[in-house]
């Protein structure tokens, strides 16, 4: 899933290792999610949301569109 | 990204891949020299298997715990960014390449039976390492992050399934009379070298196997 967690922690100007100290997770964690490599579960992308004080969508872009729309 | 950093990025998995190919091969063929020689049976087959099977173990072990406690030594060959991933990281590396080394010494110890050491000795420690691998993973387990925790879901449905195909196939051939039953040895070895193969592909399909 195409995402823009790169620019939010790059816009705060936080380095991978930070961003990861503050969601509580590996900063192997955050490069794989940035590198497409990982998709996070939904609490951790609440979290980010949260940390970023941006809604799940505005992280996380999704181009699937249901059948007929 | 662009042609030249992938460029870049696989001359050193390339490099790295090599350093570890020379250091491997160094070691399995000193340890093969002064240990596995003079106290191994080598001509059984499953004795070499598992021979070899715990020196790469054993090697994986010790190669990642050295990133644990030499940090700055340990990013110029483990896939991290730098020395203080490998110190953020270290409690958790650390019990991972204990689990290993632990997994290297228990099959080591079953090989070496029969020759340099007894049967009873080798009970002896191979349950210590069996026991010492269960405490350590669970202790290890805790401080999995979701992205680990995912890792080791998919190894274990990968090792699951190569277990089957491989040794599930191979008994009920063997069971049918097509083939001869590989001995107990050879079993544990192939259950602990699949094991160690499903985790590369788990994390290789991630595309966690090239240098970030």
């Amino acid at each position: 899933m195409e995402n823009r967690l790169k620019h939010f922690r790059e816009d705060r100007g936080w380095s991978q290792g930070e961003l990861a100290k503050r969601l509580g997770v590996s900063r192997q964690t955050i490069n794989c999610v940035e590198t497409d490599k990982y998709d996070p579960s939904l609490p951790l992308a609440m979290r980010m949301a949260k940390l970023f004080a941006v809604t799940v969508d505005q992280i996380f872009i999704d181009h699937w569109k249901p059948e007929g729309q | 990204m662009s042609a030249t950093m992938d460029a870049k990025k696989l001359r050193v998995m390339l490099w790295r891949m090599l350093a570890g190919a020379v250091v491997g091969g160094a070691a399995s063929l000193l340890f093969f020299k002064f240990v596995a020689e003079p106290n191994m049976d080598l001509k059984d087959p499953s004795v070499l298997l598992a021979a070899a099977c715990g020196i790469v173990y054993l090697l994986i072990g010790l190669m990642v715990g050295l990133g644990a406690v030499a940090p700055k030594t340990g990013a110029h060959f483990l896939n991290v960014e730098d020395a203080e991933e490998l110190r953020e990281e270290r409690q958790k590396i650390g019990t991972s390449s204990f689990a290993c080394v632990l997994i290297g010494i228990f099959v080591l110890v079953l090989a070496l039976a029969g020759g340099a050491i007894g049967s009873r000795t080798a009970l002896v420690v191979a349950t210590a390492c069996l026991v010492g691998i269960l405490a350590v993973t669970v202790a290890g387990a805790k401080r999995y992050d979701e992205l680990t925790r995912q890792l080791a879901v998919e190894a274990s449905a990968w090792g699951f399934y190569a277990t089957l195909v491989v040794l599930g196939g191979w008994a009920a051939l063997a069971h049918l009379g097509f083939v001869a039953w590989v001995s107990p040895l050879a079993f544990v070895a192939l259950l602990i070298f699949l094991q160690l193969l499903t985790a590369f592909i788990a994390v290789g399909r991630r595309g966690m196997l090239m240098p970030r």
